[in-house]
Parts: C-alpha cells; structure tokens; sequence
C-alpha cells in the first residue's frame, strides 16, 4: 500500500509511475490489472483532493476509515500523503492555470545622438526584449521593442507602484 | 545642411493665404505632424481648391519639420523662404519658436519608430487568484501588463502575467537599465 501510494505520488509530482514496480508490489496481492487500474485510479482521486483542499494526514485517515477503509491501509496512505503533501502542494500551484509567465528580460540602453527624421536627438532609448513562456504549449516567445526614456520612466514608475500594491495583498 | 527645395513648396500657393488665417493654418499643420489629425478644409476653401489645399498642407509640413529638424535662426528661416513675404515668414517662424517643444516630441516619435517596434502605451491590472482546478485556495496575487507594441504602423498587444517574483525580477532589470539612461542624462 505504502509503495503504490508512493508511486501515485511520484505521478502527481510529474515523474512517469514504474509499471514494473506496480507490477511486482500488486502480483503479491494477486491483483489483476482492472485491479490495478482501478486502485491507481483511486489513490490519484483522493490524493489529489486531499492536496487540492490541503487536508492534514490525520482527518484524510479518519474519512477514509469512515469509508470502509481498514485502518493499517489509511494510516500507511495517510503517512506517504502527510511526507510528501508540500511538494505536491508546490507542483500543483505550479500547475495552477497561468495564461502566460515572464521568463526574462534582456534590456539595452541607446544613445541616439541623430538621425534623419531630427538633426540632433541626444536622447537614450531602452531596447527591452521580454521572453514571455506559455506553460500550456511550453513555448518560449520573443518580443522586443523601443522605449522612449520619457516612457520608461513611466514604466518603472508604475511597476514599483503595482510591487507596492502586490505586496501589501499578500501580507 | 540640405537646401530646402524650394520648387516643390508652392510658395505662390502659400502666398494667397490671408495674414489672419495663417496662424490658424500653421497650428493645424503642426497638430498634424503630433497627431495625425486633419485640418479642416470648409475653412480654407475661399482660398483655394482643394488639390491646392493639399498642395499647401504638404509644403507648409515640410517647411516646419525641415525647419524643426534643424532648429534654424530666424535669419536662416527668412533666407530659405525668401520668395514669401515678410509677414508670413514671421508668422512660420512664431509658429516655430511656440511650438517647438512639440514638433521636437513628434520628431523624436518618428526617430523612435525607425525600423523597430516601439511601446506606445501600456496598461496594467492587479489580480488576487482565490481558486483553481488544482488547488482550492491559491490565493496568489498576479499582475497583469497589457504592452501595445507599434511595428509599422500596426498596433499589437502583448499580454504578460507575472507573479510577485517575476514581477521583482522584471523590476530589477528596469532598475538597472534605469541606472544606465540616469547615467546618460547627467
């Protein structure tokens, strides 16, 4: 119980489940592989539930001996899901929809000090280039653009005021 | 320094305009070269038709960006339209010195989107996620920054959602940037 558990786990953290294992850990029980199937199946539900509305190890044990579940089969799930709820916690708001992410910035400052459309410019010009990743199609796009200086001040100015607004929200 | 071409102005077009309607003229041209808004004709068409009045609109644009580009004196400016009359000349060259600033703004505009793309404007939203489909309370809050992008005339927008985290990491890369363009204008 204690090693399939960890297996489904495994799954849930990302990593593929060893089949040979499931295999070797069921064929003792005389499992057929519906049994398999199903069992696997289950322990993703109620795993994953109990990550998703964060329940501790002690009451996810005592629902599911109020389910019918022998009491050394709980406490063995409930003792693999309590050691590994935080990692699964932190994949799972990982995984958490996100339209898209901002992998980087690369940023260079210009000095243009002419061109055709003005004698003298002498003015600087931010060249930023955002690598905005989308976590569904794990693609990485590209956009660069100019700023004017006038523009990026703006910029900054508003982002340190939404970093203010922000922090105040999760304290 | 280019020579102004004088032969593509329509100078004696220009000529026709009278002294108090020249100001007003000048104004809408130099809002034009800013905005890309349009002067209106009905108040012109007593001077001229309107294949002229584009005639004029044309050569009065490339006189105050030629004029503008270069930031000429008052003599140099006199020099270069010498066909027209003095009032006028003194008019354009009023026009030039009060609108300065803009012309400057709008110029440097056009220097910004020379083959590039450009930011044109930005807007932001602040979001507090309670919930999702993996977790029951995420409670996370996310920004969301609407980059419009200029490329050619064509407008696109970019939307970026960042977290507390990128958003610092995104601030400090500004920051520094920042530092290097302070750097350049002491």
């Amino acid at each position: 119980m204690k090693l399939l558990c960890a297996q489904v786990i495994k799954d849930l953290l990302g990593d593929e489940i060893d089949y040979e294992k499931v295999h070797k850990i069921t064929s003792d029980a005389k499992y057929e592989i519906g049994d398999v199937k199903a069992s696997i199946a289950a322990l993703t539900f109620i795993l994953s539930s109990a990550v998703k509305h964060n329940v501790d190890g002690d009451s996810l044990s005592n629902e599911l001996q109020q389910l019918g579940l022998p009491k050394e089969h709980s406490t063995a799930l409930c003792k693999t899901y309590e050691g590994k709820r935080d990692d699964v916690r932190q994949k799972f708001k990982e995984q958490s929809f996100r339209v898209c992410k901002l992998d980087g910035v690369d940023w260079r400052v210009d000095y243009v000090v002419s061109s055709s459309s003005l004698q003298e410019v002498n003015e600087p010009n931010v060249q930023l280039q955002l690598r905005i990743a989308n976590p569904d199609t794990e693609s990485v796009q590209t956009t660069a653009f100019t700023v004017s200086a006038d523009k990026f001040r703006v910029l900054l100015s508003d982002l340190k005021e939404i970093q203010r607004q922000v922090e105040s929200l999760v304290e | 320094m280019a020579k102004l071409p004088q032969e593509e102005l329509h100078l004696n077009l220009i000529e026709k305009c009278p002294e108090d309607k020249i100001d007003g003229l000048l104004h809408y041209s130099v809002d034009s070269l800013c905005r890309s808004c349009h002067p209106d004709y009905s108040k012109y068409s007593a001077i001229w038709t309107l294949e002229e009045w584009f005639n004029v609109l044309d050569s009065l644009k490339k006189i105050l960006i030629f004029f503008a580009k270069s930031d000429l004196s008052k003599s140099e400016v006199s020099d270069a339209l010498s066909p027209l009359p003095e009032q006028i000349i003194a008019k354009i060259f009023d026009c030039l010195t009060v609108r300065r600033s803009d012309l400057h703004a709008a110029l440097l505009q056009q220097t910004m989107s020379i083959s590039e793309a450009y930011l044109k404007d930005f807007d932001w939203k602040i979001k507090y996620a309670l919930a999702s489909d993996k977790i029951s309370c995420v409670e996370e809050p996310l920004v969301t920054l609407s980059l419009t992008v200029s490329e050619e005339g064509c407008k696109k927008t970019i939307p970026v959602e960042m977290n507390a985290e990128e958003l610092k990491s995104l601030i400090t890369s500004l920051e520094a940037a920042n530092k290097a363009v302070l750097q350049l204008k002491s």
